[in-house]
């Protein structure tokens, strides 16, 4: 008998083992820090205001989650009630993360919200904003102070790491639409709405030991553009955060936007809209965090790369010519801007080093990419990895608008013009759709995320 | 009544039932394998114009000249059927064809291996190649060459054809063949000089004195006709002419062709005799000597075709048929990529904003035919053997020595050929002739490499053997 318990009792032991085996699970920190600039800065998103901010409507917020998985490995969410983070300062954050807290290009992700009610950041679409040297100079201390308290924010979640679960899933809501197939002006006399569109509500449940949440990562796929006046103001996603940190106290709530850049909230333009939006958002995360979710393994994966997208060249000297002796605008400021270095033979970009992102945590695919990403991209993606992974845009970097080949060949804003807003030089060629679905490909399969159909053609 | 002789009489019946049964369970044997060693076919024909305002090979389409069809036979037997089919659009290629292919195959309940689809190549007539079409969408050009949802939508109307085509299938007890020279429509494209280069490149049309002087060159001057018939009943004519069918075209008034004007009348002559027509070899004929490109050569020149059809279907000869007469011979290669197929630089056509639409159009189809091939798409070279006639199927656009060569393989059969199956490849020369110069074999006709002669003339020995 006592042979036979010698032979079982280590038996037992292996299988109860993982019960017990607690500390090899998921370990998640967060942080939030208010924003909202202290000076007179100049509100970003929209060509037409014309003077700086005047007050209030909520305060802006930059948060963090950070996350271990059970081997150790890290990785960093930050999100912000920002219109966008440009590459520079994107840059000097994500340097200073790898020196001082050794996080490398592939486990941070910067993600904005793009609310058109966050401050001008420097060397972001200059031509556009009509600013003075007194203007320049306050959003170059904005954008100085804001790198310091980004990188304090990270510092600060991990610093917060406890031992946690992590779930995900999608939701729905559908108040965007597509801004290039629907006419917001006779939107009301439409009986059905023009795709495509991605309704989906990716989130991500953080509970902590006792169970309490500790944080939702939530996002959405629609511009933030329900608000255009002169108040800071994180649009219908700062409500959301609000509405979600009311319901579940105690939890920190980041949005992430998705593939937007062609979704807008329609109707518009008023607080009371913008509350309606970012309720409905926080309802449908509620209704996902009130039934069972997926439960993620506590394995962490990240890759990160730069494609060289290409860029054509700007229009002819004539022309640029006739758009720069036109009446002031933001296109007659690009081309004077253009002639005036194309004249001082200052080499124009040809190529723009476009950042792809792909973690994996647990088998939940997050594919991050960075400008202002058009819908197709996700409905792409998701064909290819299933309706269950996340996308999102406006992730590392907004350099300008990311179109698919179509759009691109149709032009109109997401396609051709946007790209003067962007101070870009001249137009997306027209393999950035293959470049970006092949890099993004290239980057799962590295992590092993499955695919649920044939990726590329031909099949 | 004594119970001995009751059960006397029992057993007696009892045998009596029991013979009986193994005699009808034998006489149904015997009648079933008769049925089903008995020939049949099925013929099917539907419309296959274009809408208008969608793209055709050139043009949107802006006016229905004569209608375009989709017309085949599937041929049952004890072994699995086999579907012929022809169609009167430009070309069918890549996962265009796969689909095609795989669809009447389900129809038919057969396999893909089995079943052959083929082209007329009229220029008015419609473009069908997914592959190409997913290529120019990832740059932004969809829609610009190809209708997807109707060519879907047209592939899935054919099949359905097949399905309910299956079901009326109808005996063969005989099968005719005859042929005939059509006079003064086809001529070799290709004019050698002296130094034994393409010199002069005749069109479909010319008004070139010294192109039209030119001798007709090489062609295959037999149209070639194969009757179906149960007894005295004709079931159905297929003829193979190889010639490109073009008189005039390029604005998008859809036709037929004089091939299909041909064909549209014999049928009609016929008293609906379903009739269907396959385009040849023909890849480096046409109809330039004799085609100034005017409108009234259109008629012209079908009258001639349906001339040439109607001697043919005059000369032809009965034979009977047996189902052991049916034989399907498919092999499956992979024709070697022409060198000037690189990646990179197909790529980079498609991404310049200084290339023109064109240059993008033939990158994006030089792109398809090298991924499919680098993925292992194979072709298929075909031939379907019923008694004493050898029906090949080829690939492309290829050039009229494979089907002369075709022909002498096989001296006392009576070889047809329809070419212009798998269009992805486009132009086949022979070896020699990729040397020769000339429009056909030119990087941006033709994607294969010269030893392809070789490989397909392997190949078409061994479907003919």
């Amino acid at each position: 008998m006592k042979t036979r318990l010698l032979f079982i009792l280590p038996l037992v032991w292996l299988c109860l083992q993982p019960l017990f085996a607690q500390d090899g699970g998921w370990k998640a920190g967060v942080a939030s820090v208010k924003i909202t600039p202290q000076q007179s800065v100049w509100m970003a998103g929209y060509a037409n205001r014309d003077r700086p901010a005047e007050g209030t409507l909520h305060e802006l917020w930059a948060k963090a989650l950070a996350l271990e998985d059970a081997s150790g490995q890290r990785a960093v969410l930050v999100t912000a009630d920002l219109l966008g983070i440009p590459q520079g300062l994107s840059n000097r954050i994500r340097d200073r993360l790898q020196e001082e807290m050794q996080l490398s290009r592939a486990q941070v992700l910067l993600n904005s919200s793009h609310t058109h009610c966050g401050p001008v950041l420097e060397d972001a679409l200059y031509d556009i904003y009509p600013l003075d040297d007194a203007g320049r100079l306050a959003v170059a201390h904005y954008s100085a102070e804001l790198e310091e308290q980004l990188v304090t924010l990270v510092r600060q979640a991990f610093a917060d790491l406890e031992e946690v679960q992590i779930f995900a899933e999608n939701g729905v809501s559908r108040f965007q639409v597509n801004r290039r197939n629907n006419d917001a002006a006779t939107l009301h006399l439409q009986t059905a709405l023009k795709g495509p569109n991605d309704y989906a509500v990716p989130v991500i449940k953080v509970l902590d030991k006792t169970d309490r949440v500790k944080a939702i990562a939530f996002g959405y796929a629609c511009h933030p553009t329900v608000l255009s006046f002169y108040q800071w103001s994180g649009d219908y996603p700062g409500f959301a955060q609000l509405a979600l940190e009311k319901k579940y106290p105690g939890a920190t709530a980041l949005f992430f936007q998705g593939a937007g850049a062609d979704q807008n909230p329609l109707p518009r333009r008023t607080v009371a809209l913008a509350r309606q939006y970012g309720e409905t958002l926080a309802a449908a995360v509620e209704r996902v965090m009130s039934e069972e979710m997926k439960a993620l393994a506590p394995e962490l994966q990240t890759a990160y790369q730069e494609v060289d997208l290409g860029l054509n060249s700007p229009p002819s000297t004539a022309v640029l010519r006739e758009m720069a002796s036109a009446d002031a605008s933001y296109q007659q400021r690009w081309a004077a801007r253009i002639l005036q270095e194309s004249e001082a033979e200052k080499p124009l970009p040809t190529t723009y080093p476009y950042p792809l992102q792909v973690w994996k945590l647990g088998d939940q695919p997050i594919f991050s990419m960075g400008g202002e990403v058009v819908v197709e991209y996700a409905i792409r993606l998701k064909r290819i990895f299933g309706p269950e992974a996340f996308v999102l845009g406006y992730s590392n970097d907004v350099m300008a608008y990311i179109p698919t080949a179509t759009i691109l060949q149709e032009g109109g804003y997401e396609g051709a013009s946007a790209q003067m807003v962007y101070g870009l030089p001249g137009t997306w060629s027209a393999d950035i759709e293959v470049k970006i679905m092949d890099g993004v490909c290239k980057l799962a399969e590295r992590l092993g995320v499955r695919q649920v159909s044939a990726p590329l053609w031909p099949e | 009544m004594k119970p001995l002789p009751n059960n006397l009489y029992r057993s007696l019946a009892c045998r009596w039932w029991t013979t009986a049964c193994v005699l009808l369970t034998f006489f149904c044997f015997s009648a079933c394998q008769e049925q089903a060693a008995q020939l049949r076919v099925a013929t099917f024909a539907l419309d296959a114009s274009p809408q208008i305002g969608s793209p055709v090979a050139y043009a949107p389409a802006r006016s229905i000249v004569d209608s375009l069809s989709i017309r085949g036979m599937v041929i049952l037997s004890d072994e699995e059927p086999v579907v012929l089919c022809a169609v009167d659009w430009l070309g069918i290629a890549n996962e265009g064809m796969q689909r095609w292919k795989e669809s009447l195959a389900e129809a038919a309940g057969t396999s893909p291996e089995r079943v052959s689809v083929h082209a007329l190549h009229q220029h008015d007539g419609l473009r069908c190649d997914f592959t190409v079409e997913k290529i120019l969408a990832s740059y932004g050009l969809a829609g610009t060459k190809y209708d997807t949802t109707y060519l879907l939508a047209k592939i899935a109307e054919a099949a359905g054809a097949v399905k309910q085509a299956v079901t009326q299938a109808q005996p063969v007890t005989h099968l005719g063949f005859g042929q005939a020279e059509v006079q003064q429509v086809a001529s070799n494209r290709r004019i050698l000089g002296a130094d034994g280069k393409v010199k002069l490149i005749r069109w479909s049309k010319s008004t070139d004195p010294e192109a039209i002087a030119a001798p007709e060159g090489l062609i295959d001057p037999w149209l070639k006709s194969v009757s179906f018939w149960n007894d005295d009943k004709a079931l159905a004519v297929m003829t193979y002419y190889a010639v490109h069918p073009q008189s005039y075209y390029g604005q998008g008034d859809v036709t037929c062709e004089f091939v299909g004007i041909a064909r549209n009348r014999r049928e009609q002559a016929m008293e609906g005799v379903p009739h269907i027509h396959f385009n040849g070899a023909g890849g480096n004929v046409a109809a330039g000597k004799y085609n100034d490109g005017s409108p009234e050569r259109r008629p012209l020149l079908a009258q001639r075709m349906e001339e040439g059809m109607r001697k043919a279907w005059e000369n032809s000869i009965k034979r009977p048929l047996q189902a052991e007469d049916l034989q399907w011979k498919s092999v499956a290669l992979k024709l070697p990529l022409g060198k000037h197929l690189v990646e990179t630089d197909l790529r980079a056509i498609l991404a310049s904003d200084t290339t023109t639409a064109d240059q993008k159009f033939y990158a994006a189809k030089h792109l398809a035919w090298l991924l499919r091939t680098e993925q292992g798409h194979q072709i298929s070279i075909s031939a379907l053997k019923l008694d004493n006639i050898r029906m090949l199927n080829l690939p492309g656009e290829i050039f009229i020595e494979y089907q002369l060569a075709a022909q002498q393989m096989l001296p006392d059969a009576h070889v047809v050929t329809a070419a212009y199956e798998e269009y992805g490849m486009g132009y086949i020369g022979t070896e020699k002739a990729y040397a020769e110069g000339g429009y056909e074999t030119s990087k941006r006709a033709s994607r294969v490499a010269p030893e392809s002669e070789k490989i397909l003339m392997e190949a078409i020995r061994e479907v003919l053997r």
